[in-house]
């Protein structure tokens, strides 16, 4: 995967190895958990000061991506719920994601919007564009896409290897640009 | 992000599969490709509730979950919606069969949280939720042609039964010599049976009229319509009746008969059945250029005779051929459902009969509800959610089981997990790199001199592995021999590989001997600092440049083949002798053949690189 060199002023990186980059608006920053090694890249916007947001480690949240946790209306006014995410997750450019949960090994792609309280479980892919409607289920090893998103296809016995590759490979390529090409 | 882009690993039936679509059998000690697996169910599952479902729930259910439902307009998953009694003034009662008593608690609806679908139009509400289920299993049945079309299925399938057992009754009698006249006539009577006539049951269980036939499906019209054949009449063969033999033959003695009665007498005596049209003209044709032949040697030498006979044929001819065009047809027209007659008519008809075409359900959501196929927008009904099923899979070869999957529908686990990402060790090479790339450092140095480039290597087990690069051209050493099943990747056997012959020579200093680190699971990933190189005291500079846990980057010389201007591509070979302990009490030992082609041409059009691993054979 091509080296990314990004200027270490420009970006915080965490003891557990997070890399968040100061372009990025993170609010409610205390209910904002990185569990380690997930990368924040600029304009993306992570909604904490509505519920606590947990993201696993090995995730990419891509420029421009909107993280917001979902809610409910109630009698009594609107209950936002926690938004998880698992481990190797890869959000893409410009998506939005409202879900309730997303598990690990999951693909999102550019300009997908995933709509409030989705569950997305392990090993799938959103392709990019493509609209989750509200309460959806996503089952393991499903590619879904369109507009609403409806199952397209379904991913290999392997899906969990080839993500998680994806997922080092890309964490591994944004390196500081004193240590590119080292 | 496509890691594994361009990689693909040779099955053993020849062909090529993405690597991680390929399995890995531990028998035949191969890598399998797709084609070369058996699939099979291992369970059914709904994907909105997760709830698995047994084999023959599953059937009964026709495949689809007894409680989810789907929009029928966008095939999004519905939600049941609890409307208040506050909000009822709102909704669209007119249709709902409920009193005031019951309506207040308030409604539950299926409402589509993607396009606002609501079976509130159809009436479909309920003070319980449980009930509004029920109630929308019981109008999708109603609403659907299901049981006429069960009973269809059940009436094909005694008429089946009864062909059957007709057709042993027939084989018993042949066998007791009371019926050898059907041998004759065998293929006659399913000619005859094909067109339609020939049902011995009909549909439904009740006797046709008389004067009618009813033929199995319109494509059984068409092709009596095509066919120069005459069709069935309605009055000789007694619909439904079974075809025999002698009823067969009687037909042909009659239709005999009755075009000798209408040659004899002329055309204007009798007037053939419209259906012996075509015969009729082809026998009278026949007749008249026999007399013209008879007639032809006495005014041989007339050619203004000869010309006049002529020009009156083929005016004859035309007239047949009109005649006999009007007589197919006038059976096609008549074999054609008004559709296919005017479809335009029939569009004009359905778009006057509604307010607007957006009323009108598109195709999709009419294929959607197969029994129903509601033609207006108002009259889809929810559909229960399709399921799902999850895969068991088998080596073709000697029945391993290779992928079983976990019983919970939403476990992403495998009781048995055996795909070729987890046993092939992954090779790719460790910098971009393409054939111009290549051939400018070919360039760059001295002649003879090999060029350096960097190959990573990962161990995809949670071993230590110990590795052996070897070169491709040549035999293997003397201390590695193959098993009696094991055998030597020939580069000229496959179709690609004759196609592209390596153009490099690849060799590795110190004798390819080194090792690879266990694989490390996600947990234990945070002890790894990627800043600190993992390199071992013991590992030689001129081999191994780099470590990082599981991969080493290893250095390979090329030395091209031909001179460094004449390649039209860039490829080359090794091979990689992997030793592991396994789980036996004796080491594991294969022998993998990897090829790297870096594709000429323009470099944004070909495949940045391509990493095929070829062979995979035991020790």
């Amino acid at each position: 995967m091509e080296v990314v060199e990004y200027n270490p002023e420009e970006w915080i990186e965490t003891a557990s190895g997070n890399k968040v980059s100061r372009a990025s608006v993170l609010c409610g920053s205390q209910n904002i958990i990185l569990n380690g090694k997930s990368l924040v890249l600029p304009g993306s916007i992570i909604r904490g000061d509505l519920a606590a947001v947990r993201i696993g480690r090995y995730c990419v949240i891509s420029d421009r991506v909107v993280l917001r946790p979902a809610y409910k209306a109630l009698p009594k006014g609107l209950n936002y719920f926690q938004l998880s995410l698992g481990d190797c997750v890869y959000v893409g450019k410009d998506a939005v994601v409202e879900a309730a949960s997303i598990g690990s090994h999951v693909i999102i792609g550019e300009g997908a919007i995933v709509s409030k309280r989705a569950v997305i479980l392990d090993c799938c892919e959103i392709l990019p564009g493509a609209v989750v409607p509200e309460d959806a289920v996503i089952p393991p090893f499903s590619i879904y896409g369109g507009n609403p998103a409806v199952l397209i296809g379904e991913l290999t016995e392997a899906a969990q290897r080839v993500h998680e590759e994806k997922a080092f490979a890309c964490y591994e390529s944004y390196v500081p640009a004193k240590a590119a090409g080292v | 992000m496509d890691v594994y882009a361009g990689t693909r690993v040779e099955c053993g039936c020849g062909a090529h599969a993405e690597v991680d679509e390929a399995y890995f059998c531990a028998t035949c000690t191969a890598t399998v490709c797709s084609l070369c697996t058996t699939t099979s169910v291992e369970s059914f599952y709904c994907p909105n509730c997760l709830d698995s479902m047994a084999a023959g729930d599953a059937a009964l259910f026709a495949n689809r979950c007894s409680k989810c439902f789907e929009c029928p307009a966008c095939s999004a998953a519905l939600t049941t919606l609890h409307i208040p009694p506050n909000d009822l003034h709102h909704a669209p009662l007119a249709h709902l069969a409920l009193d005031a008593d019951q309506l207040a608690d308030g409604i539950h609806a299926l409402v589509c949280p993607f396009c606002a679908w609501s079976s509130l139009d159809l009436g479909l509400a309920h003070p319980k939720p449980d009930v509004l289920i029920l109630d929308s299993v019981k109008k999708q049945r109603a609403a659907a042609d299901a049981p006429g079309f069960a009973a269809l299925v059940d009436a094909y399938q005694r008429a089946a039964r009864d062909t059957a057992k007709a057709a042993e009754r027939s084989k018993r009698l042949l066998k007791r010599g009371l019926l050898d006249r059907n041998a004759s006539s065998k293929d006659m009577s399913h000619l005859l049976e094909g067109l339609g006539s020939g049902t011995s049951t009909p549909v439904g269980g009740e006797p046709a009229p008389s004067d009618t036939i009813r033929f199995p499906n319109e494509a059984s019209v068409e092709l009596a319509a095509d066919l120069p054949i005459e069709l069935p009449g309605p009055t000789r063969l007694v619909p439904h009746e079974p075809i025999t033999v002698l009823a067969v033959e009687r037909r042909m003695q009659e239709k005999h008969q009755e075009m000798g009665r209408w040659v004899q007498y002329g055309e204007g005596a009798v007037n053939p059945p419209l259906r012996y049209a075509y015969d009729g003209l082809a026998l009278e044709r026949k007749t008249v250029i026999k007399s013209e032949m008879m007639g032809f040697s006495d005014d041989d030498d007339d050619e203004e005779a000869r010309a006049v006979r002529a020009a009156e044929r083929k005016k004859r001819e035309d007239a047949e051929d009109a005649q006999f065009r009007a007589v197919v047809n006038a059976a096609r027209a008549a074999a054609r459902p008004a559709c296919v007659r005017d479809p335009y008519a029939v569009m004009a008809g359905e778009a006057g009969a509604v307010d607007d075409l957006a009323s009108l359900s598109s195709l999709t959501q009419r294929h959607a509800n197969v029994h129903a196929q509601p033609r207006r927008f108002a009259d889809l009904m929810p559909l229960r959610r399709r399921l799902r099923v999850r895969r068991r899979i088998r080596c073709n070869g000697c029945e391993r089981i290779l992928i079983r999957p976990d019983i919970s529908p939403s476990s992403v686990k495998f009781k048995i997990h055996q795909t070729a990402l987890e046993y092939l060790p992954w090779a790719e090479l460790a910098q971009p790199l393409d054939h111009a790339g290549l051939l400018a450092a070919l360039a760059s140095t001295p002649p003879q001199t090999p060029v350096v480039v960097r190959l990573s290597l990962a161990n995809p087990l949670d071993e230590v592995v110990g590795v052996r690069l070897l070169p491709l051209a040549g035999d293997l050493p003397d201390d590695i021999e193959l098993s009696p099943s094991g055998r030597l990747h020939d580069p000229t056997s496959r179709l690609h590989s004759a196609a592209f012959p390596p153009t490099l020579d690849a060799t590795f200093a110190a004798g390819g001997s080194t090792h690879l680190e266990a694989r490390v699971d996600l947990a234990e990933l945070d002890m790894f600092d990627p800043d600190e190189s993992d390199l071992r005291t013991d590992d030689t500079p001129e081999l191994i440049a780099s470590r990082s846990r599981h991969r080493a980057t290893v250095l390979v010389h090329l030395t091209p083949r031909l001179a460094a201007d004449s390649l039209a591509y860039s490829k080359f070979g090794f091979r990689l002798v992997l030793t592991h302990a396994g789980t036996g009490a004796t080491p594991l030992t294969h022998l993998v053949t990897y090829y790297v082609h870096l594709p000429g041409g323009d470099p944004s059009a070909a495949s940045p690189l391509r990493v095929a691993v070829f062979d995979h054979q035991a020790m």
